[in-house]
């Protein structure tokens, strides 16, 4: 039932062609999960193709974790189905899944030396003495741990243990390997570099893996795909680069990356693909991107991102280009860039963020400006959008 | 002279030094401890007049009942450590995998027992078990059993009655070490495919071996030294080394013999802490917590 694989196995991620990639696919369909009568989950479906890294994003309680854990059984789900390969695997116990896990907190057997903690489940699965302890050598060697192999878990440091913990979840060649928040325990630097190992070892196995995380600079690094989640639902799908610039709803476009947000109303909107103009705060008007289905007249928020947005002196004449006028009210040098804060006349700050070449005009507190940005990089949601937090 | 320069751990200016704030119960255990354990050591070696001897120590070895005794101690000990780990280790479990709330109720059911006086439990279990007690009148009536069972005066009794007395200890033991297990070590195990049993016997079992160690020591260093129960409960076969202690100072008068077998019973319980310094000194690697 279980197929034992060493990690010189071709990567595939995602490929049918080829040897058949190691990954499987795993689909979550309408899966609920309520606790009394509180909903933890509610309604989600995913499917992920075989091979893909796949990232469930959220906040504390987003129910993130609730579904990783009903994906590998501690948690019977109170409703739906959830398939590896097609199968269901309700009511299939944790220990019949054949699931990698990695723990927050590693989980790591502090009783049992890091070669027995790695051997656990080869032992589980009667695998015999000699192959035993070639695959825990080479899963050793995949995390670059040759010769930790007799010390007890307490005596490694704490990107040590997660490099434990990775071994151990993937040395009996799971196909699927689940990940919840592995590097939060980590500071930032090991966390850089603790991505990028995770990734290389992705590339090299081809498993399939579900990450769960809060840190959406994480998600956006590592994934293939990021399912954001808030209050028990999936409330948006998609790529990294999907999600970043076509955010579907104020919520997300807050919590991944930094946003401005003006409130507009829709002027006209000729066609599905052509340019809608809105119209300003100030009474001008900008053409935009985004929410194909609202009506002219609608309300609409616009989301800028502050990297896609230029400075300019205010008297420098830029007729027919997206502008927003205001005044500089602080300065922020961050060395490869530096951010400044500009106040509309109603009130509203806009962050803007321009990288630091030579030559790019520095703007000083006080100072009337203008900010200019492309058609593509404004972005229209539909106003009173509820997911607003 | 802690003033000023005293580090914020150390509670700041003004504490007394530590000697100060220990002086009261050194005094006291120098007085009612020390004392009397050091008189006790000189009256085993008393030689009536004639210098120190070990004659009461030779007599203790060549009379084999004393022997027998001090082996019946053991056996006692060592069935009674026994008996409140198998009743104790399930209890604890079941405790430590409540939530906090329950978990603290049904411990306070598990200490009641602790508010009543350890003779008022044992004359409770002689109404319970003898000839004529509740439990061989309901067999009786029951047609279970003809005549009545000898449940009391025996080997059995003294044991049921010891387990029952010293069961909150080993239940408290191992209660605080389940408690700090952290509980996805078991999901991990489960992960990695172990059934309910193999990770109950490689991971639960070995990370809880310094409750049973603990437990253990402490309820076998307290039925060494029992004396109630097994002489209300036990027959003569039951005799135990606090009883022979009590029997030669009360009707021999032989403060001297009693306080050589005294002494025995101070080197068994030295003996047992020793062994217990050495396992669990060696088990700090199989702590719960990292």
């Amino acid at each position: 039932m279980q197929e034992v694989q060493s990690s010189d196995r071709p990567a595939s991620a995602g490929a049918a062609t080829a040897r058949a990639p190691i990954g499987a696919g795993l689909s979550l369909s309408q899966v609920n999960k309520y606790y009394g009568k509180s909903a933890a989950v509610q309604d989600v479906s995913l499917d992920i193709e075989p091979g893909e890294f796949v990232t469930l994003l959220g906040a504390s309680g987003s129910g993130k974790t609730t579904t990783l854990m009903m994906i590998a059984g501690f948690t019977d789900p109170s409703s739906g189905e959830i398939r590896i390969d097609g199968k269901s695997v309700n009511g299939l116990p944790a220990s019949r899944r054949n699931l990698g896990v990695v723990f927050q907190n590693y989980s790591l057997f502090p009783h049992l030396t890091v070669r027995q903690n790695i051997a656990f489940p080869l032992e589980m699965r009667k695998i015999g003495r000699a192959e035993r302890e070639r695959l825990v050598r080479d899963a050793l060697d995949m995390v670059h741990l040759p010769d930790k192999g007799d010390s007890y878990p307490r005596q490694l440091s704490g990107g040590q243990q997660q490099r434990v913990a990775l071994a151990r979840a993937l040395v009996f060649g799971p196909r699927v390997l689940l990940m919840d928040e592995p590097l939060g325990a980590l500071d930032k630097k090991l966390r850089e570099h603790m991505q990028m190992e995770i990734k290389r070892i992705h590339n090299e196995l081809g498993a399939t893996v579900v990450y769960v995380t809060h840190d959406q600079e994480e998600a956006l690094t590592m994934s293939n795909r990021i399912a954001v989640m808030q209050g028990g639902r999936i409330v948006q799908i998609g790529r990294p680069a999907d999600l970043y610039e076509r955010p579907a709803n104020r919520w997300v476009a807050d919590f991944i990356g930094q946003s401005n947000f003006v409130e507009t109303r829709v002027l006209s909107r000729p066609d599905d693909n052509a340019p809608t103009t809105v119209g300003l705060p100030d009474g001008s008007t900008a053409t935009v991107r985004g929410a194909p289905t609202l009506a002219s007249g609608a309300a609409a928020t616009l989301v800028l991102r502050p990297e896609k947005l230029r400075l300019r002196n205010a008297d420098a004449s830029h007729a027919g280009t997206n502008r927003l006028v205001g005044a500089v009210q602080e300065v922020v040098y961050l060395g490869h860039a530096t951010r400044s804060l500009v106040r509309l006349p109603d009130g509203t700050t806009i962050q803007v963020q321009e990288a630091n070449r030579t030559g790019s005009g520095q703007h000083a507190p006080g100072q009337a400006v203008s900010v200019h940005w492309a058609y593509e990089d404004g972005w229209l949601l539909a106003g009173d959008d509820g997911a607003r937090s | 002279m802690t003033a000023g320069l005293a580090s914020p751990s150390q509670g700041g200016a003004g504490r007394p030094r530590p000697w100060v704030l220990l002086a009261p119960a050194l005094l006291f255990l120098l007085v009612f401890f020390i004392y009397p354990m050091a008189d006790m050591l000189l009256r085993s070696l008393d030689g009536q007049g004639q210098g120190y001897t070990l004659e009461h120590y030779a007599r203790l070895a060549s009379e084999p009942v004393w022997l027998k005794i001090i082996s019946i101690t053991f056996q006692i000990s060592l069935l009674t450590t026994l008996c409140t780990l198998l009743l104790g280790y399930p209890l604890a479990y079941l405790l430590s995998a409540l939530r906090p709330r329950m978990a603290g109720l049904l411990m306070i059911l598990v200490i009641i027992p602790y508010f009543t006086s350890i003779l008022v439990r044992t004359y409770a279990w002689m109404v319970l078990l003898g000839t004529d007690g509740i439990v061989n009148r309901l067999l009786i009536d029951l047609g279970l059993i003809d005549s009545p069972l000898a449940l009391m005066y025996n080997r059995f009794a003294v044991l049921l009655g010891m387990s029952y007395v010293l069961l909150p200890y080993m239940v408290l033991a191992l209660y605080s070490v389940m408690r700090g297990i952290d509980s996805s070590l078991l999901r991990a195990a489960h992960s990695l495919g172990a059934s309910r049993l193999s990770a109950f016997l490689r991971i639960f079992l070995p990370l809880t071996f310094p409750g049973i160690a603990a437990g253990g020591l402490i309820v076998f260093i307290m039925s060494l030294g029992f004396f109630v129960t097994p002489a209300l409960m036990g027959s003569d076969l039951d005799t135990m080394i606090s009883m022979v202690i009590q029997q030669q100072v009360e009707t021999y008068f032989d403060w001297s013999f009693a306080s050589s077998l005294a002494a025995v019973l101070l080197a068994l319980t030295l003996i047992a802490f020793f062994v217990y310094e050495r396992v669990v000194g060696m088990e700090h690697l199989f702590r719960a917590k990292q």
